[in-house]
């Protein structure tokens, strides 16, 4: 027995995370450490040591103690669940929206209904979008009981360096209406130019998805089983994004690219505008220029902004021995004064829509000038696509061959119908893996050769 | 008998001593081996516990997953890497054995790459393979080449960039090798054979080769083996990119059993690798008998 607490004390160290008093039962007046493990910046930790001192104020029942790991994804994902399968996960611990569904599903993630039934917590106050992505009913994701509460949301928004708007002689976008894909390419093709030798585009690349979904196509079927983008809307909306690049010349060739990364040409000022999440506001407001956000361009005038959103959740482990002080912690976090005060780093939109509409995550004084952005596009906000499945295996292998659309050796209308079967068949295989029921064809009943 | 009489325990020292290694082996080899055959019938995805399957991973991998086939042919095209390198190691290795100056300070410049980690060359080529300012798009710049292909993301070309990488990473080993292994040619058949009149050619193709088979045999053995397992390069520069282009069926293991945690069917996909690896190895070894002179 001994041994064993040698043992288990031993992994603690090197884990970092072990709660103090694991399955020992504190005693009422004792304080319940309940460790919190998640991955970030250095200037989260801050922000994360003041909102946990300010809980353990008005909680003295709870010591917190938060662990960073350094690496996010799969890194991350792969150390929680050696924790989990160790016997040591920690109590309270991020968990991706992306990851959600395999969590869930491997019945590592607490239930939380019966704490809510007791708690003050308003779940009306949070982005619907943002709270629903950690329901789970047994069966069915985002749908049923939560198994997490939102942290944050991270819709997709258009960031744009005002600087080389200004040289070009462009006006800027509109902060509250988005663009029409044709005035944003007439934008885009202003700021593609040669100059000192050096190529400047007018954009990245445009998201796929928002794409997709902001022409009322889908990328999945109603049901997640089968992939959807072989419908013309959906081919169209995805070629418009490729043609960018290999047709009208704004982005940048994605096969002479190599591992540059897309942001990175935004930051060099070699590309004048980039989509991306609120996370990056903290790097971006050391970069030497002006810039600003606007919302992500639509098919046409009217039709909604619809985006891809992150989220991370805050989740209590299944084998939590203190469950109760443990939700005391992610109520606090996911509450409107954990909010705030996680909100002040500038990487986050709060959960609560009446935060985000507050100077505490505006922050007039600071870039961007308009992040209001941030909030209209986390209205009509969307999980991206893979967090409807098991895995996101799908969505790599739809990448790999859509590589071929991007760099226009041909066409999505020529390219998706072909693929399709080998894409749903990872589908299907990742819902087998779970356990749950083929829906699909198999690839030799689909005639795939 | 004396022997025994003077040392009773001698034989529980060479138990002892000979312990560590089979206990290594019983731990770190046979239990994981037994463990992941027992595995490869389940889907077993870490978090919960392990469901047979029965034969549904194997069905799979020879039935329906079509990256089984794709991977595996991108694994063949990396052995093309093999007798290309030999022919270049033994070229630079017979141009050393001639060299008498300096020879010390050839072998350790031939040698360095085989020191250096796998992960450390991945990323040094990755530089270098850059199309916009690698060192090879400068140099192809520098004589007149302004449109520098794009080596690692263009699907016909990644392959054949990282069968340059296999060669140079493993021409310091093999010169090495092959360098000892001309040391043992008979000098009196040489000899001999320079009196009666052979030229150059004639020496190596009918002395030298013949002699140095059984050193070729084994490089081609263990570098079809090592090209079969071959991950940590292609990992580091493409990830198996660009649409799988370059991907290893070693590492499409890797990231169905650490990525995607299907770790049933990764065993299963494992347990192929070995077969093939025996196979291949086996077949190796049926056709040595016509090449490989033993000595």
């Amino acid at each position: 027995m001994m041994r064993r607490n040698f043992v288990a004390s031993m992994l603690a160290a090197l884990g970092g995370c072990r709660s103090r008093g694991h399955g020992e039962g504190a005693a009422p007046t004792e304080r319940v450490a309940v460790t919190f493990v998640g991955w970030g910046a250095p200037e989260e930790r801050v922000v994360f040591a003041e909102a946990l001192a300010e809980l353990e104020r008005q909680d003295p029942r709870v010591h917190v103690v938060y662990t960073q790991v350094p690496g996010i994804g799969y890194d991350y994902l792969n150390k929680l669940r050696l924790m989990i399968v160790a016997g040591l996960a920690p109590d309270v611990f991020y968990v991706p929206d992306g990851a959600f569904q395999e969590l869930v599903r491997g019945g590592a993630l607490l239930d939380l209904e019966p704490f809510l039934r007791e708690s003050t917590l308003d779940l009306g106050a949070m982005w619907t979008t943002a709270v629903d992505r950690y329901r789970f009913d047994g069966e069915r994701v985002h749908v049923g009981h939560l198994f997490g509460l939102p942290k944050d949301l991270g819709p997709m928004v258009l960031y744009y360096n005002k600087d080389l708007l200004r040289r070009r002689g462009v006006e800027a976008p509109p902060p509250t209406e988005p663009l029409t894909w044709d005035e944003a390419l007439a934008m885009w093709r202003a700021l593609t130019f040669v100059d000192r030798g050096l190529m400047r585009w007018g954009i990245t690349r445009f998201p796929y998805d928002a794409a997709i979904w902001s022409s009322g196509g889908e990328i999945l079927s109603a049901d997640a089983r089968s992939w959807a983008m072989t419908s013309p809307v959906s081919l169209g909306a995805f070629q418009w994004c490729a043609d960018l690049a290999i047709r009208h010349r704004v982005g940048p060739d994605p096969a002479r690219l190599a591992d540059v990364s897309l942001g990175e040409l935004f930051e060099a000022g070699l590309a004048a505008m980039h989509p991306d999440g609120r996370w990056m506001v903290p790097r971006y407001r050391k970069l030497a220029f002006d810039w600003d956000v606007a919302l992500i361009p639509v098919p046409s005038r009217g039709a909604p902004s619809i985006t891809r959103s992150g989220s991370v959740g805050l989740a209590i482990s299944a084998r939590s021995p203190h469950p109760k002080e443990a939700f005391s912690v992610i109520e606090f976090l996911a509450g409107p004064r954990g909010q705030a005060i996680l909100t002040g780093a500038g990487f986050q939109l709060p959960n609560q829509r009446a935060v985000a509409r507050t100077n505490v995550f505006l922050q007039p004084s600071k870039r961007p000038a308009h992040a209001e952005a941030f909030v209209l596009a986390a209205e009509s906000s969307r999980p991206a696509a893979t967090t409807e499945t098991p895995d996101a295996f799908w969505e790599e292998v739809f990448s790999a061959y859509a590589d071929q659309v991007w760099r226009g050796e041909r066409s999505a209308a020529e390219l998706f119908p072909e693929i399709a079967p080998r894409i749903n068949q990872t589908i299907r295989v990742a819902f087998e893996e779970v356990g749950l029921q083929p829906r699909g064809r198999s690839l030799s009943q689909a005639g795939w050769k | 008998m004396t022997a025994v009489s003077r040392f009773p325990h001698e034989r529980w020292w060479a138990y002892l001593f000979a312990a560590p290694p089979i206990l290594g082996f019983l731990v770190f080899g046979l239990g994981p081996l037994i463990a992941s055959f027992v595995l490869s019938f389940t889907r077993y995805d870490v978090l919960t516990p392990p469901e047979p399957v029965g034969f549904e991973n194997y069905r799979r991998l020879f039935v329906e997953d079509f990256f089984i086939g794709k991977t595996l042919v991108n694994t063949a095209f990396y052995l093309l890497g093999l007798p290309l390198g030999m022919a270049v190691s033994l070229s630079i290795a017979l141009l050393l054995d001639r060299v008498t100056r300096f020879r010390g300070f050839f072998r350790t410049v031939y040698f360095v790459p085989a020191v250096c980690s796998a992960v450390a060359l991945g990323l040094l080529w990755k530089w270098i393979y850059r199309t916009d300012y690698g060192l090879l798009s400068m140099a192809l710049a520098a004589i007149g080449i302004e449109d520098s292909p794009a080596w690692l993301s263009e699907p016909s070309l990644v392959k054949p960039s990282l069968v340059l990488i296999g060669i140079w990473t493993n021409l310091g080993y093999e010169v090495v090798v092959l360098l000892a292994a001309l040391k043992t040619v008979p000098r009196q058949l040489l000899e001999a054979a320079e009196l009666d009149g052979a030229s150059g050619w004639q020496r190596f193709r009918h002395v030298t080769f013949p002699a140095i088979t059984p050193t070729l045999f084994f490089i081609s053995v263990t570098g079809t083996i090592a090209i079969l397992q071959s991950f940590d390069q292609v990992w580091v520069m493409t990830r198996g990119g660009p649409a799988f282009a370059s991907a290893t069926y070693m590492l499409y293991i890797y990231v169905t059993g650490f990525q995607y945690f299907r770790m049933g069917y990764a065993c299963a996909m494992a347990w192929l690798l070995g077969l093939v690896v025996l196979f291949v190895t086996w077949a190796q070894f049926r056709l040595a008998r016509f090449w490989v002179v033993e000595s």
